[in-house]
Formats: C-alpha cells, sequence, structure tokens
C-alpha cells in the first residue's frame, strides 16, 4: 500500500514541476539585469552604415556590414569565479540585432536578466567564435547564432568567419572621396583549420579595486566602444585599406591581415562602465 | 481499485503538459523527417507540429485547385514536384491565364527558410501560404469563398477535425499547407553522399567544380551559396541589370541600399528548376555562370563579392557538373510529395 501512495506522490509532485515549467519568466528576489552594449563608433561619433568616412590615409571608405561574435561572456565575482551569462552571441551593427538562440528585439545590445545580486570585479568575454562551436550549422538550430541563416559560415572546410566588414573605398589616386571604387571586404576566423586560438582573442575587463554591484531593479550597463577607423592601425603599423582591401583568412598574408585586424580592434576598444 | 489514484494523477499530468500547447489534438501521431546528420534539426513551431494528419491534409490542398477562384490552379501547377516544385516557366501562369511578376520559386528545404518571396516580405511558411491563394495574379480567391467551399466538400471537413479538432479555417488550411511543405526536405544528392563519406560519390570533373565553388580566391560561390542549404537565406544584389525594373528587397523595406536586392535561391535541384533569376531571365546554367565570371553589370548595389573572373570552358564545364551533382532524383520522384 505504502508503494502506491509514494507513486501518486511522486505523480503529485511531478505533475507540480510540469505545471510550474509553463510558468515562464519568474524571477528570483534577488537578482538584477546585466547589459552588454556594443557602441561602433568613428571618431567619436556612433558609426552609421552606408555613410562616407575617413580612414586616418584620408581617404573616403563606407561599410556596409559589419558583424561580429561575442563568446562565453561571463561575470567575474570578487573571489575570481566566473558566472557565466552566454555561450555565444552574434551582433549585427548595421541591422542593429542580436542573434542570441532566443531572437532579440532591435538594438545592439544584449540584455542578462534575473542575474544574481552582488558585487563583480569585472567582465569576460571572447571575440569570435571558440573552437569547440566552430563546427557547422547541422549542430545547431536555425534561431541560434551560429545558424546557416546568418551568413556567417563559410563550408565545413573553413568554418564561421568571426567578423564580417565589408564596404567600399575611393581608391584613386586623388582621393577626391567623389567615386568609392574599390571594394572591401574583411572576414575574419578559421581556428579550426590552423592551431587553436590564433584568432580568437579573450578579453577580460577587470577591476578588483573598483568592484561594481548588480543589484535588484536596477541594469548594468557595460559598453564596449569600438573605434572603426582603429581596426587598420596600430603603433608599428597602418593597413593601407585600398591596397589591403581583401582577407578571407586564407592561411598566409590574409590570415596575418585578419590577426592584424582583430588585435587592433581588441587594443583600442574601450570599456564602460556608466555606474 | 488500489490503482485509481496514480493513474488519475496520470491522467492530469497529462492534460497539464498538453496546456502548454495551443491547437489541435496532442497525441496525433507525428511525422518523422529523416536528415542526414550534415543538416540541422528541422524546425517546427511549437503551434503547429508536424503530425501524419495535418501534412496529408497539407498535402492534399497543395494538390487541389479547390483554393483557386474557378477551380483550375493549385499550388502545384507552379510548384511541381517533377521540377523540383517549381514549372518550366519563365513567369507563372495564374487563373484566366494571368502572368506571374517573377519566377516560380522551388520549395525545398524551406523548413528552414526565414523569409519567403523572392523579397522576404514573408516571415513564415504558415503566413505565405495566404498569399498566392488570394493574389490576383496567382489563384485570385476570397479567403472567405475559399473556408466555404472546403466546409461543404464531402470530406475536407473530417479531415480538418481529423488533424485539428475542428472545421476548416484560414489557420488551420495555412498550417496544414506548412506542415506539408515543412516535410519537403531535399538531402539525397550526390554531394550529400559524397560529405556522408562516400568518396565514390563526385566524379572528376564534379570534384574539380566542387573546388571551384568553394574557392576562396576565384569561385566564391558559397558565399551566398552556404552549404548543406546552398543559400544563406539573405538578399543579394548579383547585378542582374544596371537599373532594375523589379525593386526588389526594396519593395519591403524602403531602404535604396535594398534595390535589385532578392534571396539567394538554393542551388540543390537548379538541373531541374529553370529558366533561373527572379525573373526567369536565363534559360540555362551556362548562361548563369557567365554571368556571374562576367562579374555582374555592375549596379550600385551589387554585391562587392561579385568581381570579373576568368573561367576556362572546361572550368566552367566543371562547375555546371558540380551544380548538377545537387540534383536529388530522389526527391522528384519521391511518391510522398506527389499527389495519390
Amino acid at each position: 500500500m505504502k508503494s502506491y501512495i509514494f507513486s501518486g506522490v511522486a505523480l503529485l509532485l511531478a505533475g507540480m514541476l510540469l505545471m510550474t515549467a509553463c510558468d515562464r519568466g519568474e524571477n528570483p528576489t534577488e537578482a538584477g539585469a546585466f547589459e552588454l552594449n556594443l557602441r561602433p563608433t568613428v571618431g567619436g561619433q556612433d558609426f552609421i552604415a552606408g555613410r562616407p568616412y575617413q580612414n586616418i590615409q584620408g581617404r573616403t571608405y563606407q561599410l556596409d556590414e559589419f558583424k561580429m561574435y561575442i563568446a562565453n561572456i561571463r561575470l567575474v565575482k570578487e573571489s575570481g569565479e566566473e558566472l557565466p551569462l552566454a555561450d555565444i552571441e552574434l551582433f549585427d551593427l548595421v541591422r542593429e540585432t542580436v542573434t542570441r538562440g532566443v531572437s532579440h528585439g532591435a538594438g545592439t545590445f544584449s540584455l542578462f536578466e534575473n542575474v544574481p545580486a552582488g558585487t563583480y570585479a569585472g567582465v569576460k568575454f571572447g571575440i569570435g567564435v571558440p573552437e569547440n562551436m566552430n563546427t557547422s550549422p547541422a549542430d545547431y538550430a536555425t534561431d541560434h547564432p551560429l545558424s546557416v541563416n546568418t551568413s556567417m559560415y563559410w563550408s565545413w572546410r573553413t568554418g564561421y568567419k568571426f567578423i564580417s566588414l565589408e564596404g567600399k573605398i575611393d581608391a584613386s589616386q586623388e582621393m577626391t572621396g567623389a567615386v568609392l571604387d574599390q571594394s572591401l571586404v574583411y572576414h575574419t576566423g578559421r581556428d579550426s583549420v590552423n592551431s587553436p586560438n590564433q584568432i580568437y582573442r579573450e578579453v577580460s575587463y577587470l577591476r578588483p579595486q573598483d568592484a561594481f554591484t548588480i543589484e535588484s531593479g536596477r541594469e548594468l550597463q557595460f559598453i564596449i566602444e569600438m573605434d572603426i577607423n582603429r581596426f587598420f592601425y596600430n603603433e608599428q603599423d597602418t593597413i593601407s585599406m585600398h591596397i589591403q582591401n581583401f582577407t578571407h583568412s586564407v592561411p598566409g598574408e590574409q590570415f596575418n591581415l585578419s590577426v592584424e585586424i582583430t588585435d587592433n580592434l581588441v587594443s583600442g576598444a574601450l570599456f564602460k562602465l556608466p555606474f | 481499485m488500489r490503482y485509481i489514484l496514480p493513474v488519475t494523477l496520470l491522467s492530469t499530468l497529462l492534460l497539464l503538459t498538453n496546456s502548454c500547447d495551443d491547437d489541435g489534438p496532442e497525441l496525433a501521431e507525428r511525422y518523422e523527417v529523416s536528415l542526414p546528420a550534415h543538416f540541422p534539426p528541422l524546425p517546427v513551431p511549437e503551434d503547429n507540429p508536424l503530425t501524419v494528419d495535418r501534412v496529408a491534409l497539407g498535402k492534399q490542398l497543395f494538390f487541389d485547385p479547390i483554393l483557386s477562384k474557378d477551380a483550375t490552379v493549385s499550388c502545384a501547377s507552379c510548384h511541381d514536384p517533377a521540377f523540383s516544385f517549381t514549372d518550366l516557366l519563365k513567369n507563372s501562369r495564374g487563373v484566366e491565364g494571368a502572368v506571374g511578376d517573377r519566377n516560380s520559386m522551388p520549395i525545398v528545404n524551406l523548413a528552414y527558410a526565414n523569409s519567403f518571396f523572392w523579397d522576404g516580405s514573408n516571415p513564415s511558411l504558415e503566413e505565405q501560404a495566404i498569399h498566392p491563394i488570394i493574389n490576383p495574379l496567382e489563384m485570385a480567391s476570397d479567403l472567405a469563398d475559399v473556408i466555404r467551399k472546403l466546409e461543404n466538400h464531402p470530406t475536407y471537413p473530417q479531415d480538418f477535425q481529423q488533424a485539428f479538432g475542428g472545421p476548416p479555417t484560414t489557420d488551420r488550411l495555412v498550417k496544414a499547407l506548412a506542415a506539408f511543405e515543412r516535410t519537403l526536405v531535399s538531402a539525397n544528392s550526390a554531394y550529400d553522399r559524397y560529405v556522408a563519406g562516400d568518396e565514390n560519390a563526385l566524379t572528376d570533373s564534379e570534384r574539380r567544380g566542387m573546388n571551384l565553388f568553394f574557392n576562396h580566391q576565384r569561385g566564391e560561390c558559397f558565399h551566398c551559396h552556404t552549404e548543406p542549404f546552398f543559400t544563406d537565406f539573405s538578399f543579394q544584389n548579383n547585378g542582374l541589370y544596371s537599373e532594375y525594373q523589379d525593386e526588389g528587397r526594396r519593395r519591403v523595406t524602403g531602404r535604396d541600399n535594398d534595390e535589385g536586392k532578392f534571396k539567394v535561391p538554393s542551388l540543390r535541384n537548379i538541373e531541374y528548376t529553370g529558366p533561373y533569376m527572379h525573373d526567369g531571365s536565363m534559360s540555362t546554367l551556362e548562361e548563369v555562370v557567365d554571368h556571374y565570371a562576367k562579374g555582374g553589370n555592375k549596379h550600385r548595389n551589387q554585391s562587392i563579392l561579385l568581381d570579373n573572373i576568368e573561367f576556362s570552358e572546361q572550368e566552367k564545364q566543371n562547375l555546371i557538373a558540380f551544380l548538377k551533382a545537387l540534383s536529388d532524383p530522389a526527391f522528384i520522384q519521391n511518391p510522398d510529395f506527389r499527389p495519390k
């Protein structure tokens, strides 16, 4: 007899669990929100696709496509322990959308609700597609950031693009900017066919002396500001966009160009926590 | 007697699990679509589960001219399974000889698509199904009329009851059509067998064509015609014209930089789906390859990936051979995709 009572109770409990499964969006009591925000700029102003800009060599260019993957997003607790928020998200900085497995509204930001309230000492994330995810769209549903629908997949031999920049530049001698006659195609990526982690970049923003808090009813914004001109120069070298106008990250010169652009992006990025 | 409590709880539990879903009998037999390892899981919307009854009803409706104003045109009139669900026409024909303004698109692996029609004006298989029914150049029907005809039909009311637990409605009509279309998966070409590990599945010429297709420096085809669907479902201006009569994607977005952009079509079964381009203006694959080799007609929105490429005659033939290796004869002959 006891065993029937037990099975009845177990079923009742299972039923209650299933009922709660239908009830989405329940908030733990002490939780706040964290927002990861990408802000592309040129010369301090917000970047606008299709608008002409000048690079540091004085050449006029425009970009019509700018997408990039941000992976392994996590908050770092004061103890050093990491709180994972997302494995991968695709930021489309032209259409202002973020693909995150669940489709997200307009805006180049990614909102994490229900982050446990507490004090945090930093943010960590990666730029690109980590090797363990750089497989094939067969592994991902069609609303996933790594689905074939995002136009970021090359092929089974070469994996995913990490950053996609496309546009046009004035390559003329006169540099009047009247005609943008040269295409710009910068597709970075490919770790899966090179040695691991040559181009996937881990970024840590740690400020243990100046920890920040996430608390209930508040939304903490973390902004990654990236000056697009800065992708094309560093202390040692300037990329002549009108000549080095193309990379598909084929091993050799193209791959080196992709690495340089990625490193310039990372070293030039500014991280901001307004609170 | 002692079993009653658990059994009652079990049935309550079943009811509770079902309360998350929206519509239709929940214990209906699921329709299984078999997929190769290199295809992602089949996306099926929560409110339209793929059931045997819905697919069967959708198939019957797909081939039935009852959906058109004068019972002369069915979905299959322009989407014939023998041609990978296209017709052989430049522009498709609707009721009373009406001529459509674009080339009929193949219905292949559309379960994976995230927008529909050449200009992507529709977001789901369910929603798009309404448009050919009411378009004056296609079936030219009134939806209320269609539902009345289905209600008065000798078998449809019972079929709808079986599939959806209720009488014909517009919502159920489009769900049934979408369910059938979701099953139209083509994944059994020579290329698929090659990917699955059969190295002899492709001839030398097809293999050389494949290498050109996936070449980052020259062919570049794969950038937009991305495997495994041979489309990335994006919108591109392929430089077909320097001035476009049909504004394409701009019709939907209103943005000038979308002028002349059209959905990148899948290349699967391309051998069967001519004539090509949104307006059917090219009859052969040779013309298509020549167009891309020339680098397009330099429209201002033309994809920057298109550039002049010098192909030898042999290379062109190899590329076309590879395109034909994307043909799936079992798909066009599949009795599940043809009328009874």
